[in-house]
C-alpha cells in the first residue's frame, strides 16, 4: 500500500472528525441548573454528621454548624474551594507498583463490585453462602479478564470472622490478582490496617501515596447523614492520600426524590458535602466522584440495579464530574436478573454502553446478579466480554486513505473478491471485533461443537479458570506481615469491646 | 536441509509470497528433490494451517495468503516434478449458477479447496449449464461444485444434474451451497451439501476418497 501512503500528502483542510461517538445528556445550563440546585440544598438544609472532628473542621473552615443537632449548613464558597483543590486526575497503581490506571477526564475503567452476601456456585447453580474460596474464584477470573482494570472482592465471604472479612478478602484477592484494589472497610480501624497492608508492599506510605494500589469506597447515608464510620474511613483516606469515593447510594423514591433531578440533587449535595470534609483534612488528597443511583420499584421495594434510569443518571454524573474536573464513580454490568440470563445480557450491555459513551473513569458493580446480592463467575466474563464488544465502538471508525481504500476498490473493481487481499489481512482484526463467547457457527457446525449455548460456553471458561494450578501471587514474608497485620487488628478490636 | 523447510514452513505460515518463492527457488537451486520440497516444505505447512483454521487460531483471509504463498511456490515446482506427482487431491469445476451474480461465497470455497490440495476449475458467476457440461467434458474432472444465493436461482441446480446424467457425467460427483440450500434439498436433488468453506472442504475430500475407492 505504498502508493497510498504517498498520497496522504495531500493537503486536506477544514477537517473536524469525531473519532468516537459524541454523546451527551445535559447541556451546560442544565449542568449549572444541578450544581446551583445544590449549592442550594447544602446552604439551606445542610448535612448531619455524626463525627466531632468532621464538624469542628467544618466549622473551622466557614460553616455554619449546629453542634447539638450536629448539622452543617456550608457555603457556596466552601464547596466550589473543595472543587477547585481536589486533583482533576488520580493515577492507580496495581500490586506492583505498575500506574495502570489514570482516573482522569474520558478514561474509562471496569470493574467489579464489593460485598454480595450470595454466590451463584458455578457447578450446581444453587444460590448460597458466599465463601472466602468464592472470593479467590473472583481474583482469579479477574485476572484472566483483560477488559477489567481492577478488582473487587465481588462477594462478602460468611466463613471468615465477619468483623474482619475486608482484611481477609484483601489478603485473597492479592494472593491471586494483581489489579488494583477497590475495597470497602468496616471501621477506621480496618482501614487503617488495609492501608498497612496496602503500604507493606508498596514500600511505605508515601510510595503508596505517590501510587495508591487501594481504593476505598465510602459512602454517605441518604437523605443527608454522615456516620461516625463513614466520616472517619473519609478523613483518614484523606491523610493518607488513598483514593476514596463518597458516592451517595439514594434510592429514588425511597432515600431521594422520586424524580430524577432531584435525586441527582440531593445525591451531589451528599458526595460534595463529603468533598469539602475530605479536602478541608488535607487539601489535594484523591477524591472520586459520583452517585451510586438506584431507583425504588413500588412493587417489590427493591433497589433496582439494571433498567434504563441506571444509565442515565450515572450519565449525568459523568457529565457533572467532567463539569467538577473531578474523576468519575461510575457503575455498570449489573442486573436484577437472578441467572445469567437475557435480562443480564440485555441490562449489562445496556449500562456498560452508557458508562462508556458517557465517560465515566472508575466503573464498579460489572458482574453484579441478583438485584446487588448475588455474585456470578459466569456473569463476570460475560460483562469482559460485553466491554470487549463496547471497546470496539468506542475505538469509531477511520476516515484516512488507506481505511477508505480507493485504490482496492479499483483494484478488485467489478465483481472481484476482498477476502484474498493483503489490506483484509492487514485490517480485519482490527476492524471487526471477534467475541470469546457470542456464536457464530452455523447451525450445523454449533450443533456439532455440542450446541453450547453461551451460559455453557461461560461456565466451561469459570471452571477452567478456577481449576486451573495457579501460583500464590504474594511471598511468604508478604502473607506473614498481612497476617500479623491482621491479629494485631483482632487484638485491637478486643481491647475496643472491652472499654 | 531440514532448516530450509522450516523457513519455507515458516513463511507459508505467514502467507509470505515472495519469501517462499525465494526459499523455493534457493531450495531447487541447491540440487533438492523436487517432490520433496513440495512435500516436507510446502504441503506441511498447508496441513499446519488447516490444523490452525479449524482451531480457531487462524482466520480466512489468512489461510487464503497461506494459501496463495504455496501456490507461487508450488508454480516453480511444477515443470520439475515426475509426471503424476504433482497430481492433485482432485480436479473439481465450481460455478455460481446461471441468473445468479452472487459470486463471493463460491470463491472462498474454491481458494480453500485450492489450498486443500485440489486443483479447481472456476466458471465464475451467472454459469450456464451448458457450460458445466462443457467444462466438464474439457477438464475431466470427477468432481462439481455449484452455488446459488437466490431461492430462484437454487432450481437452476437440478437441471444441471439431469443434463449430467443424460450427458454421461453422471459419475461427477455434485456439491451445492449457498444461503437458501439445505441439506434436504441436496438430497431431494442428488448432490452432497455443505454449509461454509471450511465444511466444503472437508466435504470434498470426503468425496475424493469414495473417488478412490
Amino acid at each position: 500500500m505504498k502508493e497510498m501512503d504517498e498520497e496522504e500528502n495531500d493537503m486536506l483542510v477544514n477537517q473536524n472528525y469525531n473519532q468516537t461517538f459524541q454523546f451527551r445528556m445535559c447541556t451546560e445550563e442544565q449542568l449549572c441548573r444541578l450544581h446551583f440546585a445544590t449549592l442550594e440544598v447544602l446552604e439551606r438544609t445542610g448535612v448531619k454528621i455524626y463525627e466531632k472532628e468532621a464538624l469542628k473542621l467544618l466549622k473551622d473552615g466557614g460553616a455554619y454548624v449546629d453542634d447539638e443537632q450536629m448539622v452543617a449548613k456550608i457555603p457556596a464558597w466552601m464547596v466550589e474551594e473543595a472543587i477547585r483543590t481536589a486533583p482533576s486526575r488520580i493515577p492507580v497503581a496495581d500490586m506492583t507498583g505498575k500506574r495502570t490506571m489514570f482516573l482522569e477526564r474520558n478514561n474509562v475503567y471496569y470493574g467489579s463490585g464489593t460485598d454480595l452476601p450470595s454466590f451463584t456456585d458455578i457447578y450446581t447453580d444453587e444460590v448460597r453462602p458466599t465463601t472466602l474460596k468464592d472470593i479467590e474464584n473472583v481474583a482469579r477470573v479477574i485476572e484472566s479478564c483483560d477488559n477489567f482494570s481492577f478488582v473487587s472482592n465481588n462477594g462478602l465471604a460468611n466463613d471468615v470472622p465477619q468483623e474482619l472479612h475486608d482484611l481477609v478478602s484483601l489478603k485473597v484477592m492479592r494472593s491471586h490478582c494483581k489489579k488494583p484494589n477497590l475495597v470497602t472497610a468496616t471501621d477506621k480501624g480496618n482501614l487503617q490496617a488495609l492501608i498497612d497492608m496496602a503500604a507493606e508492599m508498596a514500600g511505605g506510605y508515601d510510595e503508596l501515596r505517590r501510587n495508591p494500589t487501594l481504593l476505598l469506597y465510602n459512602e454517605p447515608v441518604s437523605p443527608l447523614m454522615n456516620s461516625m464510620e463513614a466520616v472517619q474511613k473519609l478523613l483518614l483516606c484523606a491523610e493518607y492520600g488513598i483514593p476514596t469515593t463518597y458516592a451517595a447510594g439514594g434510592v429514588s423514591g425511597g432515600t431521594s426524590p422520586v424524580t430524577l433531578s432531584g435525586s441527582i440533587v440531593q445525591s451531589n449535595a451528599e458526595g460534595l458535602a463529603g468533598l469539602v470534609m475530605h479536602q478541608l483534612k488535607r487539601k489535594g488528597s484523591p477524591f472520586i466522584y459520583g452517585y451510586v443511583y438506584g431507583a425504588m420499584d413500588m412493587k417489590t421495594t427493591v433497589n433496582i440495579y439494571g433498567g434504563p434510569e441506571l444509565g442515565m443518571v450515572h450519565t449525568i454524573m459523568a457529565e457533572l464530574g467532567k463539569f467538577y474536573g473531578l474523576p468519575v464513580y461510575g457503575t455498570s454490568g449489573c442486573t436484577d436478573a437472578i441467572r445469567v440470563d437475557a435480562q443480564a445480557g440485555m441490562e449489562a450491555m445496556y449500562s456498560i454502553m452508557c458508562a462508556a459513551l458517557s465517560g465515566a473513569n472508575l466503573v464498579h458493580d460489572n458482574g453484579y446478579t441478583g438485584i446487588g446480592l448475588i455474585g456470578s463467575l459466569e456473569m463476570l466474563l460475560l460483562c469482559d466480554e460485553t466491554i470487549s464488544f463496547v471497546k470496539r465502538l468506542t475505538q469509531g471508525i477511520k476516515y484516512d486513505d488507506e481505511s477508505i481504500a480507493l485504490d482496492i476498490i479499483h483494484k478488485v473493481g467489478h465483481g472481484g473478491d476482498y477476502v484474498s487481499q493483503k489490506h483484509t489481512v492487514k485490517h480485519f482484526k482490527e476492524e471487526v471485533f471477534y467475541p470469546d463467547f457470542l456464536n457464530r457457527k452455523q447451525y450445523p457446525s454449533w450443533k456439532e461443537d455440542g450446541q453450547r449455548t453461551i451460559n455453557e460456553k461461560l461456565k466451561e471458561r469459570a471452571v477452567e479458570i478456577i481449576e486451573k494450578d495457579a501460583p500464590v501471587l504474594l511471598d511468604d514474608h508478604t502473607l506473614k506481615v498481612f497476617d500479623e497485620i491482621y491479629a494485631d487488628r483482632k487484638r485491637q478490636m478486643e481491647t475496643e469491646k472491652r472499654q | 536441509m531440514s532448516k530450509l523447510y522450516k523457513k519455507m514452513q515458516e513463511a507459508v505460515l505467514e502467507g509470505d509470497e515472495d519469501v517462499v518463492v525465494e526459499l523455493v527457488q534457493e531450495a531447487i537451486d541447491e540440487g533438492l528433490n523436487a517432490e520433496e520440497i513440495l512435500n516436507d516444505g510446502l504441503i506441511e505447512a498447508m496441513n499446519e494451517v488447516a490444523v490452525l483454521f479449524r482451531d480457531g487460531d487462524m482466520f480466512v483471509p489468512e489461510v487464503l495468503m497461506s494459501a496463495n504463498a504455496m501456490q507461487a511456490g508450488n508454480g516453480l515446482l511444477k515443470p520439475l516434478l515426475v509426471q503424476g506427482v504433482s497430481e492433485k487431491k482432485g480436479r473439481i469445476v465450481i460455478g455460481t449458477v446461471e441468473g445468479d451474480l452472487h459470486d463471493i461465497g463460491k470463491k472462498i470455497v474454491g481458494m480453500m479447496l485450492e489450498g486443500a490440495g485440489f486443483e479447481v476449475i472456476d466458471l465464475g458467476m451467472d454459469v450456464k449449464p451448458d457450460r458445466f457440461i462443457g467444462a466438464l467434458k474439457e477438464t475431466e474432472a470427477t468432481m462439481l461444485g455449484m452455488s446459488a444465493m437466490l431461492t430462484t436461482t437454487m432450481t437452476v441446480m437440478p437441471v444441471v444434474i439431469e443434463r449430467m446424467k443424460k450427458e454421461g457425467f453422471g459419475h461427477v460427483k455434485v456439491m451445492i451451497g449457498g444461503a437458501p440450500v439445505t441439506d434436504a434439498y441436496a438430497q431431494q436433488i442428488g448432490a452432497h451439501y455443505s454449509y461454509d468453506a471450511s465444511s466444503a472442504v472437508e466435504l470434498a475430500k470426503r468425496l475424493a476418497e469414495e473417488l478412490k475407492a
